[in-house]
């Protein structure tokens, strides 16, 4: 995990709002362990039978979905599961957008085919705007030996291509729930 | 033309598309500075585009280094069956692809077909109306012409099986079929919304996802791209990125943005394609057109579209921007009928991301086309033979001041025009031409005799539809500058040239200007009525004869701005304020808003002779429909513009429309006429003379 300086509070709140405009659900946990009961019961919430995860979020895994992981490195296979388990390397408070450094195609698949997608995100990821983590997504790119492509997901997947009325979930997820690990929050409660 | 080219229901479609953008747009910039960023994306674009060649080296060593196989095309063709190939080559007989308007421009997609090989469009819109064998009508919104219940019917057909018409179901069907579908199709197609040269990355901006779905499922890898895309560096598409989501849909950022660099997993193909795109680059004048990012702004904000929608105002791109690009990508014939679609209403202009003089190159292009591909004779004639003459002119409406009890009823509006020529005359009541000229009303009248003025001289310049047909208003205008203390002399009455200039006939155009400034070049200050003209006098007739003119663009004022500028204090002296009896509202002629920037002035002045706000309509900014020769050649969308305009006066409830452009005046004050509408429509001189106290008027 890339760790940056702590992202004040001022930024985490506007990464909140700008998230949820954008579509998605943010849920605030004090801690990495805390953040763990906290999926487990929005996958529980959801019923879930199956996840897929990508391998960074392996970590973020409640142990009870430990048996009903998917392999995610078949595309079928996450398109099949009920929510998609990832770690976002930064976010970006300006637009509410998460960042992922892509490592694999399974990886961004995980992101992208199952109709939840759940996001880690560590408060300290937090960045004021896109031109604040360029040097990491031009670094990311820039090695040859890489898989050099970067990903960078803003609320659900959204369409208005017909009679210009909004509706969520079209080829994407329908739900983007963003699992905030903030130990600000944590020291205070 | 027999069947209406205007469809009453996209009309209204895209009326309230229009009108949600601009909320959303201006939500989604708020705490941005629109004028600085897309000042810094035009400089951003032009450096890039100075160094296309080498850029575009640069990226293919960078993306080649990554994995990628990188090809060149030369035109539609060659990139098509360079894409056809490389499917081919792996055995894919189908390809899903994402949005690309530059698959549109090379017609891909029916020669994909012919190949045997099926493309998928994935994207919801293009799917759409890839199923119904239509073309997008809209960069950003490709089936925005469609409604919910056509969708349904488009599906049934495709599943042959009844689809309700909610707009719930029919996203959720095209969700489970892409997902029947993508994991059997061999290879995946992408556009780009930019290339990095410093890192060989492609840009990929989708709000639905599919893209994402396209980029990663299928094996084999394809992505088109037009070589006017590249840029410098990550920073440089970083800016980009800040402007492009906000401007196109009014989204602070889109869903998905992937930036692509290495092959990943899958061997990938990047064809970049040319198609007369280096001749655009090579032009001085049109060049600028290759900084579009295709945000579709200027579609979003253009009368015209409104009304016509991307059916009528289209190639395979569309709208102003379309008109301009079709003609290198497919062709100066082409552009031709977009080219009259375009109003000149130069209010697109404000809203591209890129700073691009849209209508100015539009009005270039139209020269290009009557020089290299001919222009009807009555044009010619008119605009040649007629405005650029002042004598013939000036024949021409003695002739029809003559003809005048023939032609008009008492009320002083032509009598209703016979059959074939309704079209030009049902919306609208047309003037006949007044007993007497500007002219000669005005040097009967003594107001110019005053040698000893207070204030000193200065010269008014009416233009054409106020000498002959409105001289009141100049009269007007003469008296309120008299009482402000200034000796008034006149300007030749002759065409200031801009018609001609407009429908590309710089030639007439530049006579005419020529003509009329060396008759003014002495005044130290010209003021005029009509801000068309003003735009002529001021920016455009320099920008045709060279720089040598330039200097006079000071001297010429519009009498808003005048008054504005020089006169807040003279009018308090010599104005009685007092309210219109039924309340005022403003409409912004698009010369006066777009070019001059004047209507602030106007709104200052008003408010101050009213000593009341004005009551805005909606779109006050939005074209009549009037356009000067526009009217005639295109009488139905003038009509639609016209009704919308008069339904906004109509929803203020006021009883005075005031504006600044002596055209918007014949147009609206026709169309109330038409409608019976009770609403007093008066420039600007007008409601400041009425208000002159008794010692001055
Ligand atoms: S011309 Fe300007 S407003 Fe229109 S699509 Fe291009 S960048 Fe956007």
């Amino acid at each position: 995990m890339v760790r940056g300086k702590r992202a004040g509070a001022g930024l985490v709140k506007l990464f909140r709002e700008r998230a949820e405009a954008a579509g998605a659900e943010v849920r605030t946990s004090a801690t990495p362990a805390a953040a763990r009961t906290a999926i487990a019961s929005i996958l529980e919430e959801l019923g879930a039978q199956t996840i897929a995860s990508a391998a960074d979020a392996k970590a973020f895994v409640p142990a009870k979905f430990r048996a009903r992981l998917v392999r995610g490195d078949k595309a079928e296979d996450s398109a099949s599961a009920e929510a998609g388990l990832v770690l976002a390397h930064f976010g970006i408070a300006e637009t509410g957008t998460l960042v992922h450094l892509d490592r694999s195609d399974a990886g961004k698949n995980v992101w992208t085919l199952p109709p939840v997608c759940v996001a880690v995100l560590e408060a300290c990821a937090i960045v004021g705007r896109l031109e604040d983590v360029l040097p990491a997504i031009t670094k990311h790119l820039a090695s040859p030996s890489g898989f050099g492509q970067v990903s960078l997901v803003t609320g659900p997947s959204r369409t208005a291509d017909i009679e210009n009325v909004l509706s969520i979930g079209v080829h994407g997820p329908g739900r983007l729930v963003i699992v905030l690990i903030d130990t600000i929050i944590g020291k205070k409660a | 033309m027999s069947r209406s080219r205007i469809d009453p229901h996209l009309k209204s479609v895209l009326a309230e598309f229009s009108r949600n953008y601009l909320v959303k747009r201006r939500n989604a910039l708020m705490g941005q500075n629109f004028e600085e960023l897309r000042t810094l994306l035009a400089e951003m674009k032009d450096a890039s585009l100075e160094r296309n060649a080498e850029l575009l080296d640069r990226f293919e060593a960078e993306a080649r280094r990554r994995g990628n196989e990188v090809l060149r095309a030369r035109d539609g063709d060659e990139a098509n069956r360079l894409i056809a190939d490389v499917l081919g080559r792996n055995g894919a007989a189908k390809v899903a692809k994402s949005k690309s308007m530059v698959g549109e421009e090379t017609h891909l997609n029916d020669f994909l077909s012919r190949r045997g090989i099926e493309p998928r469009e994935t994207d919801l819109g293009e799917w759409i109306v890839q199923l119904e064998a239509e073309a997008p009508t809209h960069m950003v919104m490709p089936a925005i012409h469609l409604t919910r219940a056509d969708v349904a019917r488009i599906f049934a057909r495709r599943l042959g099986r009844p689809v309700p018409e909610e707009i719930p179901a029919l996203v959720r069907i095209a969700r489970e079929e892409l997902r029947r579908e993508i994991f059997t199709i061999a290879a995946g197609f992408i556009g780009a919304n930019a290339l990095v040269a410093e890192n060989g990355a492609v840009i990929l901006v989708t709000n639905e996802g599919n893209g994402r779905l396209v980029s990663t499922v299928p094996p084999v890898q394809v992505v088109l791209a037009s070589i006017e895309k590249v840029v410098p560096t990550m920073a440089d598409a970083a800016l980009l990125l800040r402007l492009l989501p906000r401007n196109a849909t009014g989204q602070v950022f889109t869903s998905y943005v992937s930036f692509i660099a290495g092959a990943g997993d899958h061997p990938r193909t990047i064809i970049l394609l040319d198609n007369h795109r280096s001749e655009i680059l090579a032009d001085p004048v049109f060049r600028q057109v290759l900084r579009c990012i295709k945000c579709s702004a200027c579609l979003n904000v253009c009368p015209a579209y409104k009304v016509l929608g991307g059916k009528e105002f289209a190639h395979v791109y569309m709208g102003g921007i379309g008109t301009l690009l079709t003609a290198w990508v497919h062709g100066l014939k082409e552009s031709k009928a977009m080219a009259g679609l375009c109003l000149g209403c130069h209010r697109c202009e404000d809203y591209c991301a890129a700073k691009i003089k849209i209508a100015d190159l539009v009005i270039a292009l139209r020269e290009r086309i009557n020089e290299q591909t001919g222009s009807p004779l009555w044009k010619r004639l008119a605009f040649e033979g007629v405005l650029a003459r002042p004598p013939v002119h000036r024949a021409a409406f003695r002739a029809a001041r003559v003809g005048r009890p023939l032609l008009s009823g008492k009320d002083g509006y032509l009598r209703r025009l016979p059959f074939p020529f309704r079209k030009y005359d049902r919306f609208r009541a047309v003037p006949a031409p007044a007993k007497k000229t500007f002219s000669k009303l005005f040097n009967k009248s003594g107001l110019g005799g005053d040698q000893t003025a207070s204030r000193g001289r200065i010269t008014i310049f009416v233009g054409c539809l106020v000498e002959h047909f409105y001289p009141e208003i100049g009269m007007d205008a003469a008296r309120v500058l008299k009482a402000l203390g200034y000796g008034i002399d006149l300007a030749p009455a002759a065409c200031c040239g801009f018609p001609s200039a407009n429908g590309g006939f710089p030639r007439s155009a530049r006579k005419s200007y020529e003509k009329l400034m060396e008759a003014i070049r002495a005044s130290e200050t010209v003021v005029t009525l009509c801000p068309t003209c003003t735009t002529m006098l001021g920016h455009a007739g320099p920008d045709l004869v060279g720089d040598e003119a330039a200097g006079l663009a000071d001297k010429i004022i519009s009498f808003a701005e005048f008054m504005e500028r020089k006169e807040k204090k003279g009018l308090a002296r010599v104005l009685s304020k007092r309210p219109e009896p039924n309340a005022l509202t403003y409409h912004e002629s698009c010369h006066h808003k777009y070019y001059l920037k004047a209507v602030e002035a106007t709104r200052s002045v008003l408010e101050t002779a009213t000593g009341f706000k004005i009551k805005d309509m909606i779109e006050t900014a939005t074209c009549c429909g009037f356009a000067g020769s526009f009217s005639a050649d295109h009488p139905e969308v003038s009509e639609a513009l016209l009704a919308e305009k008069i339904e906004a006066i109509k929803e203020t409830g006021a009883g005075t429309v005031a504006l600044d452009c002596p055209g918007c005046l014949l147009q609206i004050r026709g169309g109330c006429r038409r409608q019976g509408l009770a609403v007093e429509v008066r420039h600007t001189a007008q409601l400041l003379a009425e208000r002159l106290n008794k010692r001055n008027s």
